[in-house]
């Protein structure tokens, strides 16, 4: 890290000064940047200041959402956050549960926890993939999304669906576990823990990793307090703060887990904070799949508005189809807000109601939009070849924070 | 710690709902509101998750979701600080080629950045989408719309567009 | 939880990744399905290009109104001989009458599989299968008539050896013969 001090009068003076710095733009298209431009600011190859230009892959979910039934901004919202869609969904759903006043049954709480878990560890292999290949190491690259192939197929079981799964809706859940799930979800845990240890000789572990990251992209936990930054990122940075902790939803009270936290806040920890979260959804989904409850998959007040033929469908193939409600749903006017732990930081939704057909007010904020300070802050003093690694390691992911 | 209390005294006009865990607190005053900023800080509230307008017809409300990560018993809490102001009347303007066209004139309120540095992104996207602007905020250019966006503020309801006819039907 | 930040001594640290990766380059960990001449059947409640039964649907136009991308137009149809319908006169776009009824039509550009029609359909009148891999040359080929929307989606690659995913210790996704 370089030592060199730059006072604020440099800075402003950067945008006129041509010839003291180099304005460099990575991006919008280009390998190492994803959908997003970064604007940076080089004295030689050390980065002087950074304006990360994002709205390239703006999806205006908010105006959408506003003007559609309630129920179909489930898969709008889904397709904004791609690695993390069950969160992106569960998060959605809550906001709806809260203002409609629904309690989902136990069973389906757990079901809830468990696609989100699962979701969880297909996240963490994303960003470390991504990562792996922004250092370089297309070897990690391939296992890591080679790896969450099994889970993947785990929620293709339970969901019908690879990626988008549409799975929670208010209420409950739409599946019931299938047969032969809990093995083969057995199984697929042994085989990760058997890979974690591989990757830890292959990557984690490995001196040119550790040359290249520690030390690099350090945030101090005061300046991450102070930036409002969310998710592993912040506990890396040794905040202890977990949504799943501390604003308990789905069956997270009832769930023995610890929230991982690790001191130094640099690109290392950043790393090495997934890892240890996919051991902890590791333990979470087994003690799931031991603890979870008989019983209803969906609400009461959503299982009473089945018709018979639906009713049929849910006794013999456990599938929870929708009542006219869903799509006439029209909440109480009031406001209601939720938050939810995603792999890659907290989701936050806030929806007003006007107790009309549609939204009146729908706001929502994704981790990445919400780790968009990282680059202001983190990368400057460092050189140009370090801004791959640092963004790699905060595992930003454009499309969500533009949402 | 009493949450309840804690907060009636910073401000009189609180909103609680048990049930859906909202806070709020409604500013009547807008010199006002950064003091109420500043004493939500020292009670422990240290980041902003979220800042929003909401558009209404004769009014723009602007909403911080501000909430904590270093008080363990305010971790639990999304507390709301909302402002609202009036919209000022449309003005009729014609161009060049005699198209009448509505402009909106923006509102404005004053910036919390000052308080808390981490609503920076926020409130550019709240300027760009709503038309308001954050008096004294650092930074305050566009955020994620392109340049012919400007000043068309497209979240507030009055906003119209064309739909593009994406698939022929 | 924090763990003690000890870099690990340089040269056992790269003698360790040598030695896996070239255990790993004589024992690879391949999870590859040779496709197409290997397809998977999917689990049964994968959500793939579906149809409807013709005799079932009531025509009450639920699945239009919650088909979130709005890819479900209804067609007017009058009711035939036994139950099954026939197309409208020409021109006509209102369903009137005793025999005038409609039927749901899917734009395939449009679709998102999420499956919210089938579910909502009070007679269960939707078809599901798990074909997944059809591809379109043509616009006008992802909206079907309705007639051809009748017709169930054909299976690409027919004589392909059938496998089903399951959980694998060794390699994490193995394929076993389909049933």
């Amino acid at each position: 890290m370089n030592e060199k001090v730059y006072n604020i009068d440099d800075l402003q003076n950067v945008n006129v000064d041509g010839e003291k710095y180099i304005i460099l733009q990575i991006g919008p298209s280009h390998p190492g940047s994803g959908h997003m431009r970064i604007k940076v600011w080089l004295d030689g190859d050390i980065i002087v200041k950074v304006d990360p230009d994002i709205g390239f892959v703006h999806r205006t979910s908010e105006w959408l959402s506003e003007r559609r039934e309630w129920i179909k901004a489930v898969p709008i919202v889904e397709r904004i956050m791609l690695p993390d869609t069950v969160h992106a969904n569960l998060a959605y759903v809550l906001t709806v549960e809260k203002l409609l006043g629904i309690e989902p049954p136990p069973r389906a709480q757990y079901l809830r926890s468990l696609v989100a878990e699962i979701n969880r560890i297909t996240s963490h292999l994303y960003g470390i993939g991504i990562f792996g290949i922004f250092l370089g190491s297309s070897t990690v690259y391939m296992w890591a999304f080679g790896d969450r192939e099994p889970f993947i197929d785990l929620m293709e079981m339970l969901t019908g669906a690879r990626i988008t799964t549409s799975y929670i809706i208010p209420g409950g859940v739409r599946w019931d576990l299938p047969n032969g799930f809990k093995e083969r979800a057995e199984t697929v845990l042994q085989y990760m823990e058997r890979r974690l240890k591989d990757y830890e000789d292959i990557w984690v572990k490995n001196p040119v990793v550790q040359a290249r990251t520690i030390n690099v992209g350090t945030l101090k936990k005061e300046d991450a307090i102070a930036l409002g930054v969310v998710g592993p990122n912040l506990r890396a940075s040794g905040v202890y703060y977990d949504t799943r902790k501390h604003q308990p939803y789905a069956a997270y009270s009832n769930i023995d887990f610890e929230v991982p936290t690790m001191k130094n806040g640099d690109s290392y920890d950043r790393l090495l904070i997934r890892v240890e979260e996919i051991k902890q959804s590791i333990r979470m989904i087994r003690q799931i799949l031991k603890d979870i409850p008989e019983g209803k998959i969906v609400a009461d007040q959503i299982y009473n508005q089945l018709n018979p033929v639906m009713k049929k469908n849910y006794e013999e193939k456990k599938r929870v189809m929708f009542p006219a409600f869903m799509i006439h749903m029209r909440p109480p006017a009031g406001e209601a807000a939720a938050k939810v732990e995603a792999g890659r930081g907290e989701i936050f939704f806030y929806i007003k109601s006007t107790g009309d057909k549609y939204p009146y007010r729908f706001r929502w904020v994704t981790p990445s939009f919400r780790n968009l300070p990282y680059f202001t802050h983190v990368a400057v003093g460092h050189r140009l070849a370090d801004l791959p690694t640092i963004y790699g390691s905060i595992d930003y992911f454009p499309p969500e924070a533009d949402r | 710690m009493n949450i309840k209390d804690e907060l009636s005294k910073i401000s009189t006009n609180i909103v609680i709902d048990e049930k859906k865990a909202n806070y709020k607190i409604v500013v009547d005053d807008l010199s006002k509101l950064i003091d109420i900023a500043n004493s939500l800080k020292n009670l422990g509230f240290d980041h902003v998750v979220s800042v929003t307008g909401i558009d209404y017809p004769d009014k723009i409300e602007v909403v911080w979701h501000v909430s904590s990560y270093s008080v363990d018993n305010l971790k639990g809490i999304n507390l709301a600080l909302s402002v609202a102001v009036k919209k000022p009347e449309p003005i009729k303007q014609s161009d060049p080629q005699g198209n009448i066209y509505i402009k909106r004139p923006p509102v404005t309120v004053p910036s919390l950045v000052s308080v808390w540095p981490s609503g920076i992104f926020n409130e550019r996207e709240a300027f760009e989408m709503f038309g308001i602007i954050f008096e004294g905020h650092p930074d305050l250019r566009y955020l994620m719309l392109p340049e012919d966006f400007y000043e068309t503020w497209p979240m507030r309801k009055d906003f119209t567009y064309q739909r593009a006819k994406v698939f022929i039907e | 939880m924090s763990e003690v930040r000890k870099p690990r001594d340089p040269v056992t640290g790269h003698v360790k990744a040598l030695a896996k990766g070239f255990k790993y380059l004589v024992e690879p960990n391949r999870m590859t399905l040779d496709y197409p001449a290997e397809t998977m059947k999917l689990p049964p409640n994968y959500r793939g290009f579906f149809t409807v039964d013709d005799k079932k649907c009531i025509g009450c136009s639920m699945c239009e109104m919650v088909c979130p991308p709005e890819a479900i137009t209804m067609v007017p149809r009058i009711i035939g001989e036994g139950g099954k319908t026939i197309p409208a006169p020409e021109g006509e776009k209102e369903a009137k009458g005793p025999k005038r009824t409609k039927r749901p039509v899917v734009n395939w550009g449009k679709c998102i599989f999420c499956y919210f029609c089938v579910d909502v359909c009070p007679v269960d009148a939707f078809i599901p299968t798990q074909v997944h891999d059809l591809a379109f040359e043509k616009d006008s080929e992802y909206r079907p008539s309705y007639e051809e929307y009748l017709k169930p989606p054909e299976e690409p690659y027919k004589n392909a050896k059938k496998v089903v995913s399951k959980a694998d210790l060794k390699r994490g996704v193995g394929y076993d013969p389909a049933p």
